[in-house]
């Protein structure tokens, strides 16, 4: 609106009237439970740049968000405690696991999603977009290398702890397999520690997925923001930080329901 | 101390040095454009020394680094320090005085832990003109990041607090008519410090990292004041990526001084553990 003010062609009238028409001559208190009542009614406003309304613009992008995160939130911590899992198996390739995963978290994310977006051509990937599994590959990859390392890290140390309890002892000598113990006794005492970290991913990895989002062209959320911030359409970023927090609100709520079904004690 | 945290110790005094000092170490300056050589590989082009190459105005990229490392590596350990301090007081007031106090602190932590940290930076920083002069872009990412970091130490430190507020030698020094602030800072504060010290080592590559995010998108610090964020912002440009690898060498630098973080830590972490 300032903008406009500042425009000498738009004339006090007009912007009176604007003013008017969006209820922008209302105290602020009364602004803030209009818009309140409002979004708890799912409707979340117009947006000026775009001129549709902002739900249709979020329903649109939302899920591209969910999808690209969820899977790379999956495959974080499969992948990471497979690797645990194999790590403390093998001395060797538990070494090889420290390293990768140091240079992984020394990575910054953008360096990683332009790296992979050279790689794309000599890979036969699509650079950018949206499309079949195909297009998913590069930012996912992008995204959940955020949180590999930090779960390999973890994993590792909760394995390490449990792996020296006595009831680890008192299985193998009971003639239990290695593999049993380590994947029944150790894993299923290990993960307990780590669901604690899950709400944790979930943000760390929506954080990392908006500067994915923008290099490699994943219509989601993440460039949304960055649009509606570059075009200053401010009531499109409030709107949309507002589902990024529901996101994570979800996320969160998930983990939880993880920890309890992991965790035998909880459901007592 | 094996080779590896000597040589990260190494990388971490010459990242200060040249940050404090970036004209001693700089060859030309950031801003100097030779037009003859855009995008010149390593070299000596026309008696000029080219240490990492020029960019796409015939910029040294060396020296565009030792003036981006002043900003990027000193405004993140600024910011960090500022929330830490925010975050030991709110904190320890919180772990102090139950009741609504504590109550409000937690509340305000857990608003500001409700949303995903990029996103709550860049809806702020949307409030904001877009464009900024590189010195108040510098001081909105400062007070940004010192601003909205406090809620995850803070939560810790009034976790410590209670704890330390029911130990023997608290209760002795209130008993013996020690005042809420003698009390917090002689004997609450030191018990603080090793997570202090910790904290202050995860934040400041997260910190370092939002300002390399911001920056590369356009919305920290702005061309052509160089950081080493908006340092990478051509390589953007696909051309750019494939063609002149020597741009990358901001990346490197960030990389570097992130796994001498990574290394000091943790060899602070074995040492809390020998105690």
């Amino acid at each position: 609106m300032s903008d406009l003010a500042a425009n000498p062609q738009v004339s006090p009238n007009t912007l009176a009237q604007l003013r008017l028409q969006y209820g922008l001559d209302q105290p602020l208190q009364k602004k803030y439970f209009s818009w309140l009542s409002n979004v708890a009614m799912g409707d979340l406003g117009f947006s000026f740049v775009y001129q549709r309304p902002i739900r249709e613009l979020i329903a649109g992008r939302v899920w591209n968000t969910v999808l690209l995160n969820g899977i790379a939130l999956g495959l974080a911590w499969i992948f990471g405690i497979a690797i645990s899992l194999a790590a403390a198996e093998k001395r060797g390739l538990g070494w090889l696991a420290n390293v990768a995963s140091t240079l992984l978290v020394s990575t910054p994310t953008v360096l990683l999603a332009l790296v992979l977006l050279a790689l794309a051509i000599p890979l036969g990937l699509p650079v950018g977009g949206i499309g079949g599994l195909k297009h998913l590959i590069l930012p996912v990859c992008a995204v959940s290398a955020v949180w590999l390392p930090v779960v390999i890290r973890h994993a590792r140390a909760a394995l390490d702890q449990a792996l020296r309890e006595p009831y680890i002892t008192t299985a193998r000598a009971k003639g239990v397999t290695r593999t049993r113990v380590l994947v029944h006794h150790a894993l299923r005492n290990a993960l307990n520690p780590l669901t604690a970290l899950f709400g944790l991913s979930v943000s760390a990895l929506l954080s990392a997925s908006l500067p994915v989002e923008v290099i490699m062209g994943w219509p989601g959320i993440g460039q949304l923001t960055y649009d509606a911030v570059l075009k200053r359409d401010i009531f499109l970023v409030m709107d949309l930080a507002m589902v990024s927090a529901l996101l994570l609100l979800a996320g969160n709520l998930l983990g939880d329901l993880l920890a309890y079904i992991s965790d035998a004690r909880l459901r007592q | 101390m094996t080779l590896l945290r000597r040589a990260a110790w190494c990388v971490l005094a010459v990242a200060l040095l040249v940050s404090i000092a970036p004209g001693f170490f700089a060859l030309h300056p950031p801003q100097r454009q030779f037009r003859e050589y855009p995008y010149a590989p390593p070299g000596v082009h026309g008696g000029n020394v080219f240490l990492l190459g020029t960019d796409e105005f015939g910029r040294d990229v060396y020296s565009r680094i030792c003036y981006g490392a002043s900003v990027s590596l000193l405004l993140a350990p600024a910011a960090v320090g500022v929330s830490l301090a925010l975050a030991l007081l709110l904190g320890m007031i919180a772990g102090y005085r139950a009741g609504w106090v504590d109550t409000l602190v937690t509340r305000l932590g857990e608003v500001f832990l409700a949303l995903p940290w990029f996103y709550f930076v860049i809806a702020l920083r949307a409030a904001l003109p877009l464009h900024l002069s590189p010195r108040a872009a510098a001081l909105t990412l400062f007070a940004l990041l010192g601003g909205l970091g406090w809620a995850v130490p803070a939560r810790l430190f009034r976790g410590i607090t209670r704890r330390l507020m029911s130990e023997d030698f608290v209760q002795a020094a209130r008993a013996l008519g020690a005042g809420r602030s003698r009390v917090l800072f002689v004997h609450v504060l030191p018990g603080l410090w090793p997570a202090a010290r910790a904290q202050l080592l995860l934040s400041l590559p997260a910190f370092i990292l939002t300002e390399v995010n911001l920056s590369f998108l356009g919305l920290g610090i702005t061309d052509p004041t160089p950081t080493l964020g908006n340092l990478l912002t051509p390589l953007q440009q696909y051309s750019v990526l494939t063609s002149y690898p020597w741009m990358l060498a901001p990346a490197v630098v960030i990389m570097l001084v992130f796994l001498a973080l990574q290394e000091v830590s943790q060899q602070q972490r074995s040492s809390t553990w020998d105690q």
